[in-house]
């Protein structure tokens, strides 16, 4: 080789080691993770569910397919919400001070199952509440909300070997009217969970709610038809709730959600410590998960990790966890939450 | 979804590979296409050409490392993208004619030229790959942060905490060692503008 122009070393350096560049993307996510004021990435699952009947095999999305138009931003808070914004008025006021995460609109989530028409069981909204365990008193927490049927019904997949593997039902409560509906969105799921990649926080740190005796971190973003969305998960007695709204005023948000979010004793110290072994280790993503000590719920729990720190771990190590607040998405915590994490003391539970 | 997975549907020839990728690679290969278009359109269009290539490549590749090898196909095509819009700029017609006249080339030539250029361009990647090797931690991130993800000077010295003076100097230290380098390495003898 005689001569080289500045375009050919440019392009070489594109063909440079992938472990290089690994390396680079890695420090480059963890950072642009801990910066203030600006849009990053932040890893987490967001897992939602949207289920539809199928007449063949299909892969289901999570959406809210409901028309829409650009509603006002909510923009982030730390106030207290008070009075009901809803049409019915009336209500007493709430008592939650929100302190929610602005975030971007999140990425789409596809459904990585194949559904198979003839596993579906179709359910009445009562038998679909029976399988769940639970009520939704949504349309008693917010008056002018009515339910909506889903088009293909809800239901459930399931086979004889298999039994249920597929339980993912959006329940709808709407109000306003149509083109300018308001929306409340509970999907429920236990058997399968839909795994969301990216969710883009505008700020550095991820905030909690107290709600009934629970830390939740509740998220605001404006969708791509400028509407105001609000969105939480929560796993609740083995069920994952995926609550979304659109168009929805904060305080009508978290009227609905207050309804949803049982009663519970919050952790001493506002922490939580659990005890779990290793079964994932994913050095690329920089996430492992353990399976937790002592029957807890969920029984499995993913963690998401710094940059680098995932090559500290392997599979069954014992370790021990304290957090802040609920896992931020069901089943999973975020970089930002924990407080300590290392090897475990003590006999396993 | 893991990246093995990923691959796999592309191997299956299945209709879920691309937007597979798309959930998971959009950000990271539209951020690589911007940072060298630095125009959102073009980007987008790149990210697209991206998808495209690695349908069309994967198989007979099976990557080992997704993220990269989509990276570098993100890359290959933003630079491309950019030579074409440059060399609009600078000699508009005519230097898109020039262009044009090298499909007049006999393709044994040309298929040959290339394969020599494709030959070289393989051995100067291996060599900068050895050279950062020798480099820290951190100024290996400075120069692929620059030379490869094209950030500018301003948006590298806010992700390190640095002055844009040190970054500046870093990478001018960066590349005085990489000259010498290559030329140890003799790789070249001469260095055209």
């Amino acid at each position: 080789m005689n001569s080289m122009s500045k375009e050919q070393l440019f392009r070489a350096i594109g063909g440079i080691d992938d472990a290089l560049l690994q390396d680079t993307e890695d420090f480059l996510a963890y950072r642009c993770a801990r910066r203030s004021r600006r849009n990053r990435p932040a890893r987490f699952l967001w897992k939602g569910v949207g289920a539809a009947a199928a007449a063949a095999a299909c892969a289901a999305v999570l959406s809210f397919p409901f028309p829409t138009e650009p509603a006002a931003s909510s923009g982030s808070t730390s106030a207290p919400s008070s009075a009901a914004s809803s049409p019915a008025g009336g209500q007493p006021p709430l008592s939650i001070e929100a302190d929610i995460n602005e975030s971007g609109a999140p990425g789409g989530a596809v459904n990585q199952i194949n559904l198979m028409g003839e596993d579906f069981t179709p359910m009445t909204y009562d038998e679909l509440l029976d399988y769940f365990g639970i009520a939704l008193p949504v349309e008693e927490a917010l008056p002018g909300f009515r339910r909506v049927p889903p088009e293909g019904g809800y239901g459930v997949y399931r086979t004889a070997d298999r039994g249920v593997y597929y339980d993912g039902n959006s329940v709808a409560f709407a109000a306003g009217e149509a083109g300018k509906e308001r929306i409340f969105s509970v999907t429920l799921a236990k058997a399968f969970q839909h795994p969301y990649d990216i969710f883009l926080l505008s700020e550095d740190e991820l905030r909690f709610t107290e709600l009934n005796g629970r830390s939740l971190a509740l998220f605001h973003y404006t969708d791509e038809d400028g509407s105001s969305c609000y969105y939480v998960e929560f796993l609740q007695n083995g069920v994952g709730y995926y609550v979304g709204t659109k168009n929805v005023s904060e305080s009508d948000f978290l009227r609905g959600l207050a309804a949803l979010v049982k009663a519970s004793d919050p952790p001493a110290g506002g922490t939580r410590t659990v005890c779990g072994r290793v079964t994932v280790v994913d050095r690329t993503a920089q996430h492992i998960a353990i399976a937790l000590e002592g029957g807890e719920e969920p029984v499995s729990l993913g963690i998401d990790l710094p940059p680098g720190e995932a090559e500290n771990y392997a599979l069954g190590d014992r370790i021990t966890v304290t957090y802040t607040g609920e896992p931020a998405t069901i089943a999973t915590l975020w970089r930002q939450q924990i407080l300590q994490i290392g090897p475990a003391d003590g006999p396993e539970a | 979804m893991e990246d093995g997975r990923i691959v796999e549907l592309y191997w299956a020839r299945s209709a879920q590979a691309v937007p597979a990728t798309d959930a998971k690679y959009r950000q990271y290969c539209r951020r690589i296409a911007y940072n060298i278009l630095r125009c959102d359109e073009d980007a987008e269009e790149c990210v697209n050409d991206a998808y495209l290539a690695a349908w069309n490549s994967i198989p007979p590749h099976r990557p080992a490392n997704l993220s990269a090898f989509l990276g570098k196909l993100t890359r290959r095509i933003a630079l491309n993208r950019l030579s074409r819009r440059n060399a609009a700029k600078r000699g508009g017609e005519a230097a898109l004619s020039l262009d044009e006249l090298g499909e007049c080339l006999p393709a044994s030539r040309t298929v040959e030229q290339e394969a020599e250029q494709e030959m070289e361009g393989e051995a100067i990647s291996r060599a900068v790959s050895r050279y950062l090797s020798t480099l820290s931690r951190e100024k290996r991130r400075v120069f692929v942060c620059r030379y490869w993800y094209c950030y500018s000077i301003k948006e590298i010295s806010a992700l390190f905490g640095f002055s844009e003076t040190k970054t500046a100097n870093m990478l001018s230290r960066i590349r005085s060692g990489l000259k010498q380098f290559l030329e140890k390495e003799a790789l070249f003898h001469e260095f055209h503008e």
